[in-house]
């Protein structure tokens, strides 16, 4: 895509199809696959969730390229907004959320918790990217806290996936807005250690044997519940509990492993079909397992070459955009995506402990779907709108 | 652009990003190919472990025919009810599924008006062991139950007819003691060997030819695999090897013969042993009292077997081959040949018999008291003068008496294929010396020379002993399984003189025909028969007995079989046994009785 394209007048023009194409090829992996997972489950409604999929992602369709065609400086104005009803959602589903697998994450059948990734990313670039803004400590703390409300409330519901996806989505925006560096530098020092800590003392709590009062102690200064402990724990020594909160992880890797190269054949995966994958998990968050089960390992490159079209075109726009509140969009959207794609899959094979965090596109959720979609959305309108005049930054 | 507008963000940032996210998907690319690639198959191999079942299916067992072609062992199908758990399942705790299948079980019971055999424990158990295989709930179920299970199948889904193949004996208790049994057999060993998570039962050869051809009868197992569920349930099946049915087999039996011989020894204990002595065909077998095989396969009710068990008479117990009797004077004509081929005595020499032998203070009586006063070889064998077997054997020597028992078979098996065989005894100076009985003494050689003492012999043993006289000194191994081959398998020659056998074929002949015969009552018209007959006194809590036996061929011209029987509280051998062997011996003969008398009428 050059440059006189882009400048060209008709927004189609300046589309990067790219961004679309990718996107649309993605949700129709998904809707496949889902249909694969869903077809063992009992329930009839359940068995249509690829529909449900397919519907919500045409409804994201209209969502996406009515955003695309907004200019997103003008929608970026009320980021503010979103900002504050995705703090009351969230909010609202620790007064009445309702719960499933012991975590409180939807309300009005929406789970606020994506919506604030997507409204935290928009507000930030909004504070950060203007050529007003100022790059100090003040405007640092300010990101922070920021990120820091959503963040304590997602890890009230208690959703750790989540939050921790804000994390280095804020950092990403913070380090390319070039905000407080010595700041920035001493937080990711901090975090590295607080981390660490947190490994440490759960390895320490499951190889040694401690007194009950020591341990308790000890586990209490990690500030995760023992849920959480148990996934670090089941991920750091997997012969720990094969038959407990293990069984997904070694049944999705059995389901990639034997995959293989070329795959089992669409809805051929025994792993899948027999249920050793729980279909309770299999539509969502290891729908990569049933992906990589069926269609081996070409498949599996394939998917992640699909990602790294859509990713890559979301950096391209990020280099391409002029302006600052672009840019940080661009990359709050593309590491947010990067994130979600990394933990999902790196959890599936066995590379990062189990945490509830889907696929974008591929796993069936409804406001996760909405909400990628609504992010590329506005990196679409980077896209088409970004060569116009930016009076208002 | 205005001068004072601060630097726009600088890009090398968002590429470092791009670099970091490269970084990343090479790193889930790396462990994709691990996994996908490099590990594959052990994942694949982890995958099956975890959901595929084996399954070891019976193959049909072979059928057992007689040499006329009747069936002696079949198989019959044995039509089950079972319950697919699969089909059953109901989400939930598997309590819930136990109790539907409960329920269905309480309907359908009630439908098919019959009572329940399935409790609900069993369907714990099932689900717990053996979860992908069907759950058997009825058996055996008869026509009437089967038509109305068919007229209501599609409000059972679930529920299906199971046909489990079953042993049966179609003549009931015929060649009992030769056909043996098969249980339902754990094949166990079959399973661990190989591998199988399940089997479904099979049956297994417990004793007779269905124990000492089980290989033959019982095929080869098939191979089935079950891909189960996360649940443990069946999800679809395939046959890895389909089950290679057993070999049918044909015996030497004559099932007319059989029933002939069993029918004599109906009211008695005893046995009886027909054979072919130019081959060692096994024509009838049979051991009394016996018992009904169809009331022990697959498994005998616990009444069954302990009503067996406990019988002092011991139904089960093959007398004609497991069973060892002294032989009493059918041990003569052995002790006649001997005399003539190895100790070169003539049988002209005469002693004469005033009734008894005395030897040092022991004395030996003739039967019944009788004085057969001169008497040469032919005629002591015809009256079975003890005095001149005493006289002779005291000439002869034991050695020789040893050397001839030995030749035609005493104190070994015979090697038939039938389990269970037993040696006999034949004693000898070192045996008697091993078991601290003292040395052997002129007494023991006397006693052993009309059939008393430690020599025991089993009535197959007597009756290849029997052939080998009749056929001219050819010792067979008898045989029951109808390998094609004519000729028979001969053990070994005796290289007997013509003359000697003949000489010994004649007094038997006289046993029967002669005026002072012991055994006329074996006497049948229009053939000449020759026997011996024997009578040997044993003692049952101290009280006298007395076994009473006959060897006997046919005709003695041309010998075609070789009758032998034993019978347990005789009077005497041929009182006893003689009329019995005459019914026999009309039976084999039977055609050509009555072809002679026609032949003679016209």
């Amino acid at each position: 895509m050059t440059n006189t394209a882009r400048t060209a007048s008709s927004p189609w023009r300046r589309l990067n199809w790219a961004l679309l194409i990718g996107m649309c090829l993605l949700i129709a992996v998904g809707t496949a696959f889902i249909y694969s997972a869903c077809s063992i489950r009992d329930v009839a409604d359940l068995q249509q969730l690829y529909r449900k999929h397919a519907t919500f992602a045409a409804v994201g369709l209209g969502v996406y390229l009515a955003i695309a065609c907004t200019n997103y400086r003008t929608l970026l104005r009320w980021s503010w907004l979103l900002y504050l009803i995705a703090l009351l959602l969230l909010a609202a589903v620790l007064v009445f959320g309702t719960s499933q697998m012991g975590a409180q994450r939807w309300v009005f059948g929406v789970q606020p918790s994506e919506i604030a990734k997507l409204a935290v990313i928009l507000f930030v670039a909004w504070l950060l990217g203007r050529r007003d803004s100022s790059r100090g400590t003040s405007v640092y703390l300010l990101t922070l806290g920021v990120a820091a409300i959503p963040v304590l409330l997602v890890l009230r519901q208690p959703d750790l996936g989540t939050a921790l996806i804000f994390v280095p989505t804020i950092l990403a925006m913070l380090f390319t807005a070039r905000v407080a560096p010595r700041a920035f530098g001493l937080t990711l020092v901090g975090g590295a250690v607080v981390m660490a800590l947190v490994v440490g003392i759960i390895a320490l709590v499951e190889t040694r044997e401690l007194a009950p009062r020591t341990e308790a102690r000890l586990r209490q200064i990690t500030c995760l519940t023992e849920y959480q402990q148990d996934r670090i724990a089941n991920f750091l020594f997997p012969e720990r509990n094969p038959h407990g909160g293990a069984w997904n992880k070694r049944q999705s890797e059995i389901a990639v492993g034997s995959g293989g190269v070329w795959g089992k054949g669409f809805r051929k995966g025994d792993q899948n079909l027999l249920g050793y994958l729980p279909p309770s998990v299999s539509s969502n968050d290891f729908i990569f397992s049933v992906l990589a089960e069926e269609s081996g390992f070409a498949g599996s490159l394939a998917l992640l070459a699909l990602f790294a079209l859509v990713i890559g075109a979301v950096l391209v726009e990020a280099f391409a955009c002029p302006d600052g509140v672009g840019k940080l969009l661009c990359v709050g959207v593309a590491v947010m995506l990067f994130c979600h794609v990394f933990v999902n899959i790196a959890m599936t094979i066995g590379v990062l402990p189990i945490t509830g965090l889907p696929l974008p596109f591929i796993s069936y959720g409804r406001t996760c779907l909405l909400t990628m979609m609504a992010a590329l959305g506005f990196v679409q309108s980077v896209a088409i709108h970004g060569r116009e005049s930016a009076p208002c930054f | 652009m205005h001068l004072n507008e601060p630097k726009p963000l600088s890009n090398w940032r968002i590429a470092l990003l791009g670099l970091i996210f490269l970084a990343g998907l090479m790193l889930l690319v790396a462990r994709l190919y691990r996994l996908q690639v490099v590990q594959s198959e052990a994942f694949e191999q982890r995958q099956t472990r975890q959901s595929v079942r084996r399954v070891l299916l019976p193959s049909p067992r072979g059928r057992i025919l007689d040499c006329h072609g009747r069936l002696l062992a079949d198989n019959q199908p044995n039509y089950c009810l079972a319950f697919y758990l699969e089909e059953l399942r109901r989400p939930g705790r598997w309590n819930n599924t136990v109790n539907a299948v409960d329920q269905e079980l309480n309907r359908l019971a009630a439908t098919l008006q019959l009572p329940r055999t399935c409790s609900r424990h069993r369907i714990e158990d099932h689900i717990r062991q053996s979860l992908p295989l069907p759950l058997i709930a009825w058996e055996h179920l008869d026509d009437a139950a089967l038509a109305r299970f068919v007229e209501c199948r599609t409000n059972f889904p679930g529920v299906d007819v199971f046909v489990q193949p079953e042993r049966l004996y179609p003549q009931g208790q015929l060649a009992a003691h030769v056909l043996g049994y098969a249980g339902r057999g754990d094949l166990a060993e079959a399973v661990q060997a190989e591998d199988y998570n399940y089997h479904l039962p099979g049956l297994k050869g417990r004793s007779g030819l269905e124990k000492e051809y089980d290989d033959l009868l019982c095929g080869l197992p098939g191979g089935q695999l079950i891909r189960v569920d996360a649940a443990g349930c069946r999800h679809d099946e395939w046959m890895v090897r389909q089950p290679v049915p057993g070999r049918d087999l044909t015996v030497t039996l004559d099932s007319e013969i059989q029933a002939s011989l069993e029918k004599t020894l109906a009211d008695v204990c005893g046995a009886g042993v027909v054979l072919d002595p130019r081959n060692g065909d096994i024509l009838a077998m049979a051991s009394a009292p016996t018992f009904d095989p169809n009331t022990l396969t697959p498994a005998p009710t616990p009444e069954v077997w302990r009503a067996l068990m406990q019988d002092p008479n011991r139904p089960l117990f093959n007398r004609a081959i497991t069973g060892c009797y002294p032989p009493g004077s059918t041990f003569k004509p052995f002790v006649a040949l001997a005399a003539q081929t190895i100790g070169n005595l003539s049988p002209e020499t005469t002693y004469t018999c005033e009734g008894t032998f005395q030897l040092g203070n022991r004395i030996i009586h003739c039967a019944s008291g009788e004085r057969h006063g001169i008497v040469d070889m032919r005629k002591a064998i015809e009256v079975s003068c003890n005095v001149y077997f005493c006289n002779l054997a005291t000439t002869l020597g034991y050695d020789a008496i040893f050397t001839v028992a030995q030749q035609v078979g005493f104190g070994r098996r015979t090697g038939i294929d039938l389990p269970g065989e037993s040696m006999g005894l034949l004693p000898s100076a070192n045996w008697k010396k091993e078991h601290d009985q003292g040395n052997w003494t002129l007494g023991d050689t006397c006693n052993t020379a009309i059939g008393q003492g430690n020599l025991l012999v089993s009535p197959l043993q007597m009756a290849v002993a029997t052939a080998t006289l009749a056929n001219g000194g050819r010792v067979l191994r008898p045989r029951i399984l109808h390998s094609g081959a004519t000729e028979g398998e001969t053990v070994s020659h005796t290289a007997w003189p013509a003359a000697s056998i003949e000489l010994v074929q004649g007094g038997m002949l006289d046993v029967v025909s002669g005026e002072e015969g012991t055994g006329h009552r074996a006497r049948v018209a229009g053939m000449n028969v020759a026997a011996k007959t024997g009578t040997a006194e044993y003692r049952v809590d101290g009280l006298p007995r007395k076994y009473g036996w006959m060897i006997s061929f046919a005709p003695a011209e041309a010998p075609r079989v070789v009758v032998v029987m034993v019978v347990e509280e005789a009077q005497t051998g041929g009182l006893t046994v003689g009329p019995r062997l005459q019914r026999v011996l009309m039976t084999i003969f039977a055609n050509e009785i009555a072809a002679g008398g026609k032949a003679g009428a016209s």
